[in-house]
């Protein structure tokens, strides 16, 4: 039985074995492997998302399929995608299931009308924050047509014709996307003081 | 030299990363690059966010997480927990057709493509002073983007970008706007008795309670007022009133041009907007409400076209018909989907979405229908439409796998050194040598194989092919 490893101790060459014997039945194999994955699912919930509660039983639920469905891994792209989109198509069931509402549509409304809104955050709250937090939250903010690629692209380096793929959605629309969400997440972060390192001279 | 704007050269900049750039445009980047320093800099933050999410510091699995790894075995019972459960009521039609209405108000927008509904890019008149209990003249102007509060709770009149209105009262007793120009959504909650809000426009007086209506004023096209939720009535100024119903619209000088541009930009901007398959949810909900006819709504105001009638059915609107095709995928009825994709490239055969429907189809008959002799002739069917179009990577990494499947060796090893010559750093790369080797291996050309599986091993280290060519290549005749 194969004891269960930490993540930096897994070499690319080692996937194809750990899959095969987590197949198999090996509980160390899979354990190593759902160890190895863990971070990358948690930080695309993450930002995919945003820093919420309920993001651990969204972890838990792509958990649960990536370790159910393993044996259905054949191969053809790398186990790293095959995670990554095993995520995505997650965090949309979870965009679906909160589809606007007026509710929704009236909180809107107050924030917009909120004058405070606009502004950004006071420094001492923003210095408590953690930069990937603020990341998160800003990301969060983005429309999810936008954030997805987004994400898909600052966090795991995919190209436009790989998250077009990914997300079944067409070369230019996808390209337009991701500019457009870097776009607004740029004003974002432009506004917002704990983020400004992001910006030459660390001013935005 | 060709020049950039900043916009090109971001989307360029995309492109570079893939490899995709022509000579022509890398050189034009190079230059925008050089004297765009905002260009530079983005290329910099960038950079610096995308360390900054991969360093993030990830809290401790949860004890369900830790005991899921440990154990292999999802959690029983309350495992999902949904903190805070899911809105249910957004499911509500009501609630969908208000995205509609969101949506249309801000995808009136031209030119952006798409929409962010992001409320914090709306601007509000909240901060403007009340008017007084009776309407000042002039009234307050407001143009643009924004949300004109209303003074009843969850009230309130949403702008497009071409939208200008005068805020004539806007009291505990009534609102009243005056829509000159563009497109506003109302959003009217069920307030006190008493308390009316209407719209007014050129033409004529809208009032509402309770509902959620949008209306239109062009004056080249006449006016449009859609009820999305309740009921409004409708007072001509020429004379006459119509009580218009959710799902109904009402038109004034209104050409049948302008009405298939109001259903195209639905079709828009739910592709637009959201995730194919929640958009074709709204589509369906939005198609029905817009297509029952008088006797079932119970209305005497005509629907929007009375020969369709309560149907599910689409109409030959390409988008819906796109959408409609998604949506069996979705479901995984692929004959269905495979119907009415021919449907769409027989109806709109020059239409570049149809052409797209072509590769769409032949990966769907690829992968899930196991038929690569007709995907085949699908993926053939796009490259001698658009040989250098915008999926012909997709088409031509289809061609490969389903020559391949077909046991047409020599043709599969073929398409796989084109798609190679063209697509240098294509994201198909590993899967098509992969598949080009197996070729070889087939026909007994040991050598190319092998070259085929040490190239894959050389360029994608880290990919499953990889390791697949590792076992495949120590397979080989005459491997050490």
């Amino acid at each position: 039985m194969r004891e269960a490893r930490r993540p930096a101790q897994i070499a690319p060459d080692q996937v194809a074995d750990l899959i095969t014997e987590s197949t198999a039945g090996d509980r160390g194999a899979r354990e190593a492997l759902a160890r190895w994955c863990l971070p990358r699912i948690q930080r695309t919930v993450l930002f995919a998302c945003g820093p919420r509660p309920e993001n651990d039983d969204l972890v838990q639920n792509v958990m649960a399929i990536v370790l159910t469905k393993l044996h259905t891994f054949r191969g053809e792209a790398s186990f790293f995608v095959w995670v990554d989109r095993i995520t995505i198509n997650e965090v949309r069931r979870h965009y679906r299931r909160r589809r606007f509402s007026l509710a929704r549509l009236r909180e809107y409304a107050a924030e917009a009308t909120d004058p405070g809104s606009h502004s950004p955050l006071p420094e001492e709250k923003v210095q408590q924050a953690q930069l990937g937090d603020r990341l998160a939250f800003h990301i969060g903010k983005l429309s999810p047509n936008q954030r997805l690629p987004v994400v898909l692209s600052l966090l795991h380096g995919y190209t436009i014709p790989e998250i077009s793929a990914m997300l079944e959605v067409g070369y230019d629309a996808t390209g337009k996307r991701l500019q457009r969400g870097k776009q607004a997440l740029k004003e974002r972060l432009r506004r917002d003081p704990a983020c400004r390192s992001f910006f030459k001279g660390g001013v935005g | 030299m060709k020049s950039f704007s900043c916009e090109e050269a971001q989307r360029c900049l995309e492109d570079r990363a893939t490899g995709d750039l022509t000579e022509r445009d890398r050189k034009a980047l190079d230059v925008h690059l050089a004297i765009c320093e905002d260009c530079r800099e983005s290329e910099d933050i960038w950079r610096r966010v995308g360390t900054a999410m991969r360093d993030v510091p990830l809290r401790s699995p949860s004890p369900q997480i830790e005991q899921m790894i440990r154990t292999g075995q999802p959690m029983p019972a309350d495992r999902t927990g949904r903190r805070g459960g899911w809105r249910m009521a957004g499911l509500a039609a009501a609630c969908l057709a208000t995205v509609i209405a969101v949506g249309l108000l801000i995808r009136r927008a031209e030119p952006p493509p798409e929409i962010d509904v992001e409320p914090q890019t709306l601007a509000t008149d909240a901060d403007e002073p009340e008017p007084a209990e009776h309407p000042p003249a002039p009234a307050v102007v407001a143009q643009g983007r924004r949300q004109l509060a209303g003074v009843a709770d969850g009230t309130g009149l949403w702008m497009e970008d071409g939208a200008v209105v005068r805020t004539l009262r806007n009291d505990t007793q009534e609102a009243h706007f005056l829509l000159e120009r563009g497109t506003a959504v109302a959003v009217v909650g069920p307030n006190e008795a008493g308390y009316r809000f209407r719209v007014e426009t050129p033409r004529a007086l809208v009032t509402a309670h309770g509902t959620i209506f949008s209306v239109r004023v062009d004056d080249d096209q006449g006016e449009l007022y859609r009820v999305i939720e309740g009921d409004v009535e409708v007072v001509d100024k020429g004379g006459g009133e119509q009580r218009v119903e959710a799902g109904l619209e009402l038109s004034a000088g209104q050409t049948g041009a302008e009405e298939a541009a109001v259903d195209r930009l639905l079709g828009d901007l739910l592709i637009a907007s959201w995730p194919a398959d929640e958009a074709i949810a709204f589509v369906d909900q939005i198609h029905r409400r817009l297509t029952v006819g008088p006797s079932e709504s119970g209305s005497d105001v005509p629907a929007a076209d009375d020969a369709v009638g309560a149907v599910t059915i689409p109409g030959t609107h390409i988008d819906e018909l796109t959408l409609l095709a998604r949506q069996h995928q979705l479901d995984r009825e692929f004959e269905a989907a495979s119907v009415v994709y021919e449907e769409l490239i027989s109806t709109y055969p020059v239409d570049r979405a149809a052409w797209y429907s072509h590769v769409a189809l032949g990966q769907m008959k690829l992968n899930a229908m196991a038929r690569p002799d007709e995907a085949l002739v699908h993926f053939n069917e796009y490259l001698s439409l658009e040989p250098a179009g915008t999926l012909s990577e997709e088409a031509r990494f289809g061609r490969v796998k389903a020559l391949s499947q077909l046991g047409r060796l020599a043709e599969a090893i073929a398409a796989a050194t084109d798609y190679l010559e063209r697509h240098p750093n294509g994201y198909g790369g590993p899967e098509v040598l992969r598949v080009r080797a197996a070729a070889y291996r087939s026909v007994e050309q040991w050598d190319e194989a092998a070259s085929d599986y040490r190239t894959i091993i050389e360029r994608w280290p880290e990919s499953t092919q990889a390791t697949t060519a590792h076992s495949a290549l120590a397979a080989l005749p005459g491997s050490p």
